[in-house]
């Protein structure tokens, strides 16, 4: 886990995990009466943010190319990229505008979408003409081999871009890079430097992030609930419920804590992946089985959410299991699915990705396909790079279309970053880790990597008025 | 013509100007076309040695004298025509009886005067000579007999001449290869002082040689050849197939490549208007169609030309539209035309049996192990070095519908440009291809093995090759051959013998023992030859000895102690030629170069067997039914005895475990079960019993152990499956006979179920789950959820005026009433598919364009589907294995629920009122219902999970294949353009597109349902 030297930790500490111990929940369940005290839940104000929101939501009318998104992307993003690399460069090189018109043998930079040919990337023409009688090759874990092929493309066309200096960074289909270099006499292009598009400037004015109050507030974010699934304990659940009605803690726990909390995020996989238990005897129904549904863990989750939701506002995200689509950007849960919860206006269920402000402090969130399909591309294990990364980049979401299924938009492309939230969390990671970003110009991230809830027990939460965030652990068991 | 250097025109003075073009030409140094420079060559001192590949005959203007003309190269890369005047055309006649050598003037005198009065010349016999020689047919005791040899200085005519002739009908080019020794591809050396060089020079060539003296000399290794590939693009209208006479030439892309070097030296593409620059190519700018089509003419000098499709359509396209627009010195291109030309889609057809024969399709079979080539490729032609990884990927090439070209060139730099990386493509396709499959290695060899002039090899059959062995090995005998006039006969006999199979699935290791070579094998046993055959009135001669009497209508042969035929002779040669390239088949371990070795040996067996074939060939030059009767009388004596002999010897009462038994037997191989439970011991047995029932037969004839099959399932005569072991360890392939699954006019869907019920029956041995496999599949079809691609079927439109009504082209008919720019034209291959129609409607009526059917929800005649294309090869490969039972197949609880489309156009559809059903019962709703009826409205979240799961499952196919139509066309950031019909995903991808905006529009129905 990453921790940070520079900021002073008062409780709660930074990045470190309270632990409840059991007995102690266990004798403060019933609280005494004698000293009740009023503890009023915190409130935020919420923006929803329109101009990110309404690229997310989809009107689907039109199932088209995806040459749209990649023009979209190269269109928005080039400018900025040739003005960095501009910086960089232009005392030595000079830019060649079409990709095509790069002459032999002299020092140029081009800016382009990178393409990488991996032979290990899933490829559906392989598999559909697979001969009948060969096996299934095995799915990778990673695409990336050192038979790695780098191109760089713009509407011209694209060229072969090589040099050791493309192992150092971390590259994905999908990206606009610029890159200096040669063109030698194989036509493929010989690169010296790299030049991507560095932070943008901030969202919303600073936040003044010294400042320890008594005025604190929370978002609570969580992740993979994975409810229905096999082995997952309901206690957990159970116990974090309680929590948050402040039926466990101690008083000071209530008051710093629990009644402070403004809001949950839930980022994605509120429910397991059912896998139908195969039957043998039962595998001859030719057409629709209906015995194949369970609408168990819907209900449950109805449930859990309306007890939530009762308490304080609740926004979700819908995740890879999730009964939304399977394709980004994922569109709000349908309300109807939760006929309880459905209609309580502290239900909010939301996109995935998703960008909203509380208090003027802006949030971006994903449910993790994002980061977890970027990491396949590169040998690197740190998610928590890979998610600074993407801002470096100003997108989320570089490998979409590509290898990450995602609506082919005509005129935008929902997934660029084009201003830094304050809060960029990622669900469904394998565990908790945090960063603060910082750009040259002061402008600043924090970034979350959220674990699965169901896995970890952990919550995390996040103070809104200093962007300092802890965790706490939930068990499995009351014992 | 301008060249796209990037050099930037500026307002200059004539100085100025050169300096830019040299410097052009520095800059694009490597691609420029140059010979080496020929050497100094002094005829009196030295000799040429040069590799010939094309050898044709033309006639002296003035004297009407034939002349051999051969194209070669030189060991330094000069390319040489060499003419060779004097050789004399002849043939033989059996001198009559008492004729002298002083009748030879009068009898010359007499067939001048014959032939005079049909050509006017004075002098057309040169010489008649007295020869001793011997005719190939029977056997005379070793006698040799007076024949007239008659030498003309033109060329006869074959077809005037009566019969009794004898080596009258053979080409005169053959004929001087076989009398000088030359054989296809050989080397020739001109000795000093026997040529004389040209000065005024008729061809491209940079050596023009004369020479009166027959060339002599043959090495092995292969001269360094200029091979072109090259490319053509029309710009047609729409819905018509481009004629020369109308439809300009766009672009034409070449490759040049030395022979045996990796990557081409020369990468260009000559292009009408302007087009934007390409990777590593040059591109040549021309703003005029017959400028064009010059500088093309005066580019090319190569020693091989190859292309895809090039005979039939590139070529003469290009003459005729060079004739048309006037370009005066193109037809010299004729020339060109007569070096070596390898068009490779004859090389295809010739060689491959494959489902579709597009540069595509067999690009992406061929080209499978080297997605390196064919992804990279496509990504601006930049060819990378060897060494590619191998990958299971099979890479398509992304294909221009001939119906955009015309709008990809009117557009503007770009989109020209993207036409000629099309272009390209198909110019380095045909090398890359010929590069993999060694085509032009390999049929070379085969020239000089059987001594014909390289084009026979791909424009002539099997016959020439035999017959070009049969002259060379009786001239060496002096042998004559009769000239036959082939007269096509009826008379049928007996062919090879099959044992009845008995049929089943058999889980019980099956050894198979194979005669290798079988008729080869028998004519050199029995020594069974023309000049072997025993004419009855010749037997008192000999003795019984001396003769063997065939099982064939008593047909009789001499033994090989009286004389030794020249078939079995040359079918020694074969054979010996074969078990060398087994040998190094077996050292080799590169998988390609042994898929090559092994193209190799199988082209010397088919050689081989086609000896026999040629004396079987009733309407052939030399048919002798005496041999080939006797050749297939011997094979079936033989399969019987194998037969007798193994289930004598292996039996419980010999000894052995338990008695085997021959299950089946054809032509070659028997199929044996020993009865053994186990590939080691059935190994063991199959080795043991080769080697036993080898011993009872005359050498050379050679019964060998190869195979078990394990498990086998026998279908019928030639029809079987079985999964291939040569060692106990691993199985080797899954290997089928007869069930016949490439077939085009089946769909996709029948090759998948078979394959994958064998694959489940005899790789994982699981019947049972084939049974479900068939059943879940069946299923499928009748509920309208197999991807239509698996549906669609293809055949090319050829001739426009079918007697007999065919769907394909009945199809093409309506398509062009409804759209004459899209209809398929003449030589397109017609995808179409079997729809729904009146009770009764014949095939033909019934089929129709697939995009047409997705796009109207026209419903699938799932039933023809079943009955006239799943159900006899399922039936087929199930009936072994269920017997009777096998008809349930076909009728039970899985072909109960049936699904139709409703279409949205035809007929009724325009009087029909559409009234949504409820996605749940399919219960038409009422009008404040949206999605579910009120009974099903308690179900709703399920249903809408369905729903919801279905578009997911969808939108992700969508997905995927988009991406994939983008990684291969290597761009993403243009539009997908390609059109390929043979790429497994393209109606997938069009399927895609539109079945998730359906099932979207369904989904949203729910948003208002609650």
């Amino acid at each position: 886990m990453e921790s940070e030297e520079n900021e002073t930790s008062t409780f709660p500490v930074e990045g470190s995990t309270s632990d409840i111990p059991v007995e102690y929940l266990l004798s403060l369940s019933k609280t005494d009466n004698e000293e009740s005290v009023e503890i009023s839940r915190a409130e935020v104000t919420y923006n929803d943010m329109p101009e990110y929101h309404d690229k997310l939501l989809i009107k689907k009318n039109s199932y088209s190319h995806f040459a749209h998104i990649y023009f979209v992307r190269y269109t928005e993003l080039s400018p900025i990229i040739l003005e960095a690399a501009r910086k960089k460069w232009n005392d030595y090189a000079k830019h060649v505008n079409k990709i095509l018109n790069v002459k032999s043998n002299e020092l140029c930079y081009l800016v382009g979408t990178v393409y990488m040919e991996m032979q290990n990337k899933p490829n559906i023409l392989a598999e559909l003409s697979r001969n009948n009688w060969d096996p299934a090759p095995p799915l990778k874990e990673k695409y990336c081999s050192n038979t790695d092929e780098f191109w760089l493309e713009d509407d011209s066309g694209r060229i072969k871009i090589i040099g050791d200096r493309l192992k150092e960074e971390i590259i994905v289909s999908g990206i606009i890079m610029s890159v200096l270099g040669k063109e030698n006499s194989q036509g493929d292009f010989e690169v010296s430097d790299i030049c991507i598009a560095g932070l943008p400037e901030q969202i919303s004015p600073m936040i003044q992030m010294d400042i320890d109050g008594d005025d604190d507030k929370y978002v609570a974010l969580i992740s993979g609930l994975n409810i229905g699934a096999n082995g997952v304990s309901e206690t957990r659940l159970q116990i974090m419920l309680e929590y948050f009605t402040g039926e466990l803690g101690s008083f000071p726990e209530q008051k710093n804590i629990s009644s402070k909390i403004a809001r949950i995020i839930i980022a994605g996989n509120s429910l397991a992946v059912v896998k139908p238990i195969p039957d043998e005897r039962k595998q001859k129904k030719y057409g629709y089985d209906n015995s194949l549904y369970d609408a168990e863990p819907l209900n449950q989750l109805d449930d859990f959410l309306e007890r939530l939701c009762s308490l304080l506002p609740v926004h979700i995200m819908p995740g890879k299991n999730d009964p939304a689509d399977s394709t980004l950007p994922q569109q709000p849960i349908l309300s109807n699915l939760l006929p309880k919860v459905g209609r309580n206006p502290n239900f909010y269920p939301v996109t995935n990705p998703y960008w909203c402000e509380f208090d003027d402090v802006s949030f971006l969130g994903t449910s993790g396909q994002t980061i977890d399909d970027i990491y396949k591309y590169i040998e690197i294990e740190d998610r928590l790079i890979i998610a600074e990364r993407t801002l470096h980049w100003r997108h989320m979401a570089p490998s979409a279309p590509d290898t990450l299924w995602c609506f082919p938009f005509k005129d935008v492309d929902p997934f660029i970053i084009d201003k830094m939230p304050d809060v960029y969390f990622i669900g469904n990671q394998k565990e908790f880790a945090t960063k603060l970003v910082k750009g040259p110009e002061q402008q600043f991230t924090r970034i979350i990597l959220l674990p699965s809830f169901a896995e970890s027990g952990i919550v995390v939460f996040l103070n809104l008025n200093n962007l300092k965030c802890h965790t706490t652990y939930f068990p499995s068991t009351f014992f | 013509m301008a060249t796209s250097t990037r050099t930037k025109k500026k307002d200059n003075s004539f100085i100025d100007q050169l300096a830019l073009l040299e410097n052009a030409d520095t800059e694009r140094n490597h691609q420029i076309w140059a010979r080496p420079s020929v050497p100094n060559i002094d005829p009196n001192q030295d000799p040429i040695i040069f590799q010939q590949f094309e050898i044709d005959d033309c006639v002296d203007p003035a004297s009407k004298e034939p002349i051999i003309r051969m194209f070669g190269i030189t060991e330094t890369g000069n390319s040489v025509l060499c003419y060779v005047t004097g050789f004399r055309p002849y043939f033989y006649i059996p001198a009559p009886i008492g004729f002298k050598e002083n009748n030879i003037a009068s009898l010359q005198k007499q067939i001048e005067r014959a032939i005079h009065s049909d050509n006017g010349l004075n002098k057309s016999i040169e010489r008649i000579e007295l020869t001793l020689k011997e005719s190939i047919w029977g056997y005379h005791g070793n006698k040799k007999v007076h024949f007239l040899k008659i030498i003309f200085t033109i060329k006869y005519n074959d077809r005037q001449l009566r019969e009794m002739t004898f080596e009258s009908n053979i080409h005169y080019v053959l004929r001087f290869m076989i009398d000088c020794k030359v054989t296809g591809a050989n080397w020739i050396e001109l000795p000093p002082k026997s040529y004389s060089l040209r000065t005024k020079k008729t061809s491209t060539c940079q050596l023009e040689i004369d020479i009166n003296h027959p060339p002599e000399g043959e090495w092995s290794k292969i001269a360094p050849l200029r091979i072109l590939s090259f490319d053509i693009e029309c710009a047609g209208r729409k819905g018509i197939f481009p004629e020369p006479t109308i439809d300009p030439i766009i672009q034409i892309a070449n490759t040049v490549t030395i022979q045996g070097e990796k990557s081409p030296f020369i990468r260009n593409v000559f292009t009408l208007n302007s087009c934007a620059p390409i990777v590593a190519t040059d591109v040549i700018e021309c703003y005029d169609q017959g400028k064009m089509l010059q500088a093309w003419r005066d580019f090319v000098d190569p020693d091989v030309i190859i292309g895809y499709n090039i005979s039939n359509f590139d070529f003469p396209y290009l003459l005729e539209r060079a004739h048309y627009l006037k370009v005066t010195k193109f037809p010299y291109l004729g020339r060109i035309r007569r070096r070596l030309q390898l068009d490779m889609l004859q090389v295809m057809q010739r060689d491959y049996k494959l489902r579709s024969y597009t540069l595509n399709s067999v690009c992406a079979h061929f080209l499978a192990l080297d997605w390196y080539y064919t992804s990279v490729m496509w990504n601006g032609c930049n060819i990378p070095e060897s060494n590619s990884p191998p990958m299971y990927n099979r890479e398509q090439k992304e294909e221009v519908h001939h119906s955009i070209i015309t709008d990809l060139q009117n557009g503007n730099d770009e989109t020209r440009r993207r036409l000629a990386i099309y272009c390209l493509k198909d110019a380095i396709l045909p090398q890359r291809l010929m590069d993999k499959l060694m085509c032009l290695i390999n049929y070379i060899e085969m020239a000089r093995v059987t001594g014909v002039p390289f084009n026979y090899l791909l424009a002539r059959g099997q016959q020439i090759k035999v017959i070009s062995q049969l002259y060379r090995k009786a001239f060496e005998q002096d042998y004559v051959i009769p000239a036959l006039k082939s007269e096509g006969t009826d008379d049928q006999f007996e062919g090879a013998t099959v044992i009845e199979p008995e049929r089943g699935y058999y889980n019980v290791p099956i050894a198979t023992l194979d005669f290798s070579s079988l008729y080869p094998s028998i004519m050199i046993a029995h020594n069974l030859c023309y000049t072997t055959l025993l004419d009855n009135k010749d037997l008192e001669k000999l003795d019984n000895v001396d003769y063997i009497t065939t099982p064939y209508n008593n047909a009789k042969f001499v033994k090989v102690h009286h004389r030794k035929g020249l078939l079995p002779t040359i079918l020694e040669d074969l054979l010996s030629a074969r078990k060398k390239a087994k040998a190094e088949l077996k050292m080799e371990t590169d998988p390609f170069k042994k898929a090559v070795l092994d193209g190799r040996q199988l082209a010397l067996k088919i050689s081989a067997n086609s000896v026999y074939g040629f004396t079987g060939a009733t309407a052939g030059k030399l048919p002798c039914i005496e041999i080939s009767a006797s050749v297939t009388a011997y094979g079936r004596q033989m399969i019987e005895k194998t037969k007798q002999e193994v289930e004598n010897q292996y039996t419980i009462a010999k000894g052995y475990q338990h008695d085997a038994h021959v299950i089946y037997g054809d032509t070659d191989s028997v199929m044996v079960k020993f009865g053994v439970d186990n590939l080691v011991d059935a190994m063991a047995l199959g080795r043991e019993a080769a080697d036993y029932v080898t011993k009872k037969f005359v050498k050379p004839i050679k019964l060998e152990f190869e195979k078990v099959y394990f498990p086998y399932l026998l279908i019928n005569k030639k029809r079987y499956a079985g999964l291939y072991w040569t060692n106990p360890d691993n199985w080797d392939k899954l290997d089928t006979k007869g069930i016949e699954t490439v077939r085009r006019d089946n769909c996709l869907l029948v090759q998948n179920v078979i394959e994958t019920c064998l694959r489940k029956m005899l790789i994982d041995r699981d019947v049972s789950g084939a049974e479900e496999y068939a059943k879940k599949t069946i299923s499928d079809l009748l509920q309208n959820k197999i991807d239509m691609s698996q549906l669609v079927i293809t055949k090319a439109l050829s001739k426009s005026d079918y007697s007999a009504k065919q769907p394909h082209h009945e199809l093409a008919e309506r398509m062009r009433k409804r759209d004459a720019g899209s209809a398929p034209t003449l030589g397109d291959r017609v995808a179409y598919v079997i729809v729904k129609s009146t009770k009764g409607a014949a095939a033909y009526e019934k089929s129709e364009d697939p995009i047409y059917v997705l796009e109207n929800n026209i419903p699938i005649d799932t039933n023809y589907y079943l009955e006239n294309q799943l159900s006899k090869p399922l039936l087929r490969i199930f009936e072994p294995v269920l017997g009777e039972k096998a008809q349930s197949l076909l009728a039970g609880d899985h072909t109960r629920v049936v699904q139709i489309a409703t279409p949205t156009i035809g007929g009724l559809m325009k009087f029909a009122v559409k009234t949504a059903t409820c996605l749940g019962c399919k219960t038409p709703l009422s009008k404040n219902d949206t999605a579910v009826c009120r009974h099903c409205k308690p179900k709703l979240g399920e249903l809408y999970q369905r729903q919801l799961d279905s578009v997911n499952k969808l939108e992700v196919h969508f997905a995927r294949l988009w991406t994939q139509c983008q990684r291969c066309q290597g761009s993403l950031h243009q539009d997908i353009l390609c059109s390929s019909r043979d790429c497994p995903i393209w109606y997938m991808r069009k399927k895609a597109q539109k079945d998730v905006q359906d099932a979207t529009k369904l989904l949203e129905r729910f948003n208002h349902a609650w």
